[in-house]
């Protein structure tokens, strides 16, 4: 870190610099909502989410190496996303219900959608919400992880556990998920 | 016989070419195992298809290149808080142009009324109302005296708890199409400016405001006892009620000059904008109780509210869906007119220098202010498309 900031101080490594963030972006973006969708259950604020991380790993600095920063991202999306849900739950459906309805005034595409299934899927978001909320951080964060598409080997450098433990972590996260699922449902 | 653990079957179903050859022989030949495979396969199938039902969360994601440059403008918005910049504040009165006297007087409606009335709020909290949502604009006369009279109003702490959630920033872009991602709003722009528009056009994109403001009787009760200053008690129904304002984002335009200073004092060299087109969507207000009307009645009841000034407030026939501009009718005239189709007000100094016109459309405030005759303002705001 103190040699990026130590390279700042060079317009030209700057340049080179913001042109590293902007190809991380560019790689990374998709992932790092994936990741907060599987927790959020809302696109727009997956994408809240997403700036945040990303405009915090260029506020600080961090090493522009490829795999330790796609690691840094992955753990921080999910994180973030969890924490965003565990925060406060009016909040979260306010702000939730906020982005919707900016999308639905700004968007025609959500115009083409059937009523009763925009309805139909919030209440199984909020259920997904609910049982996601119910467990134990670890496992959320495994789910989400797994469920945008990493792999076992980038999900135990996120979690910073061996690669060994992520399935068995996997299996009882999706038995707690399922049971908890179950609770929640009508 | 030793039986394969839950952790590597789940990673044979999902990752069978990463997991050891010996595992995967004994997977092929133990039926216990297999079974225990497909228990946890079902497992993970019932979570996938919740997340398949809620939908939102699987839905496609790749994000399509122009896509992906408005996530990175708007990251980069975030990212700009060094270039906060602050519209409207009167930080240099001594060096003010005739576009930036009427701006100050289209301005201060929000010094004015959203200082009492409205003030900053922000967001939280189930069961708001909404109770403010201004459709038209109202021209209120402020004299010299009554300026001199409204400076020794408390600050809006003296009456209950004031809590900025998000501080807003602006930020410069590159042009309207810029501009229209950043603050997620569809923009117009002039058909037609006059010829002795020269100066570079800026395009800013300022982020939306978010602040709470919660009334406190107690806390009024305190501050007047601090001041040694009488003011009326607090009705019951406004005590702890909150206000909500949602304002901005706002997109400002502007022709031969930018908008203000950059943490830095304005020089007498810099150039002044010579023409200035402000957009931004309705502001709204919202209250847990407290209606528009009980709130006016209080404020207006404030030591050092001129009667006049009152008394023009107190006629607005609308409270909630108009806005009283102030007027300094010692610098200014003002009246209205019609602009792009609808009802706007138009104010001019009282030397013919320059002229603002302010009207909304279709969810959306617009104002155009410049050193022209109010004529040739309206030609220009009704060109705006």
């Amino acid at each position: 870190m103190n040699k990026m900031l130590a390279t700042e101080r060079d317009p030209s490594a700057t340049l080179l610099t913001q042109n590293r963030f902007e190809a991380l972006f560019a790689n990374q973006y998709d992932r790092v909502v994936a990741i907060a969708r599987r927790v959020l259950l809302d696109r727009h604020m997956a994408e809240d989410v997403a700036q945040e991380v990303f405009a915090a790993f260029y506020r600080n600095g961090h090493a522009a190496d490829p795999t330790r920063a796609a690691r840094w991202l992955h753990a921080a999306a999910v994180h973030t996303a969890l924490n965003i849900l565990r925060a406060n739950r009016r909040r979260f459906e306010r702000e939730a219900g906020d982005a919707r309805a900016h999308a639905l005034l700004h968007s025609a595409v959500n115009q083409a959608n059937n009523p009763q299934t925009i309805l139909e899927s919030r209440e199984q978001s909020a259920e997904v919400r609910a049982a996601l909320k119910r467990l134990s951080p670890k496992y959320a964060a495994v789910l989400a992880l797994r469920y945008a598409g990493l792999s076992y080997v980038e999900i135990a450098a996120t979690l910073d556990t061996g690669i060994n433990q992520v399935g068995t972590i996997l299996a009882r996260a999706e038995a707690a998920f399922k049971k908890e699922i179950k609770s929640v449902s009508p | 016989m030793f039986h394969l653990d839950d952790g590597t079957l789940r990673r044979l179903l999902d990752e069978p070419q990463s997991t050891l050859s010996s595992a995967r022989a004994h997977y092929d030949q133990c039926e216990l195992c297999r079974q225990r495979a497909a228990e946890l396969g079902a497992t993970a199938e019932a979570v996938a298809q919740a997340y398949a039902r809620a939908g939102d969360g699987t839905a496609r994601e790749a994000t399509g290149q122009p896509e992906l440059s408005q996530a990175l403008a708007r990251t980069r918005l975030r990212l700009n808080e060094e270039s906060a910049f602050d519209i409207g504040a009167g930080r240099e009165r001594r060096h003010r142009s005739p576009v930036t006297i009427v701006l100050a007087a289209l301005a201060s409606a929000a010094a004015l009324v959203l200082l009492f009335l409205f003030t900053p709020l922000g967001t939280v909290a189930q069961g708001f109302l909404t109770i403010f949502e201004p459709h038209q604009f109202q021209a209120v006369a402020i004299s010299p005296m009554d300026r001199s009279s409204l400076r020794y109003l408390p600050d809006l702490d003296a009456y209950g708890t004031v809590r900025e959630l998000a501080r807003p920033r602006s930020l410069l872009v590159s042009g309207p199409a810029q501009a229209a991602v950043v603050a997620r709003m569809p923009l117009r722009v002039p058909g037609g400016l006059p010829s002795n528009i020269h100066g570079p056009v800026h395009w800013r994109v300022m982020s939306p405001e978010n602040v709470m403001f919660t009334f406190s009787a107690s806390k009024t009760a305190a501050s007047a006892a601090a001041r040694h200053q009488a003011l009326p008690p607090m009705p019951l129904g406004l005590d702890g009620s909150t206000l909500q304002i949602i304002a901005g984002p706002i997109v400002t335009t502007t022709f031969g000059g930018d908008v203000v200073p950059s943490k830095r004092p304005r020089h007498d060299s810099d150039e002044y904008p010579e023409l200035i087109i402000v957009q931004a969507p309705l502001p709204r207000v919202q209250s847990t109780r407290a209606s528009v009307r009980q709130i006016e009645d209080y404020v207006l009841r404030q030591p050092g509210i001129p009667p006049r000034l009152a008394a023009q407030i107190r006629a607005i026939s609308d409270p909630t869906s108009t806005l009283p501009i102030p007027v300094p009718i010692d610098k200014a005239s003002a009246q209205q007119v019609v602009v792009q189709g609808v009802r706007g007000l138009a104010v001019g100094d009282n030397t013919g220098v320059g002229a603002g016109v302010i009207w909304q459309r279709d969810g959306y405030i617009y104002g155009v202010a410049g050193p022209f005759p109010e004529s040739e303002v309206l030609i220009i705001a009704n060109s705006l498309r």
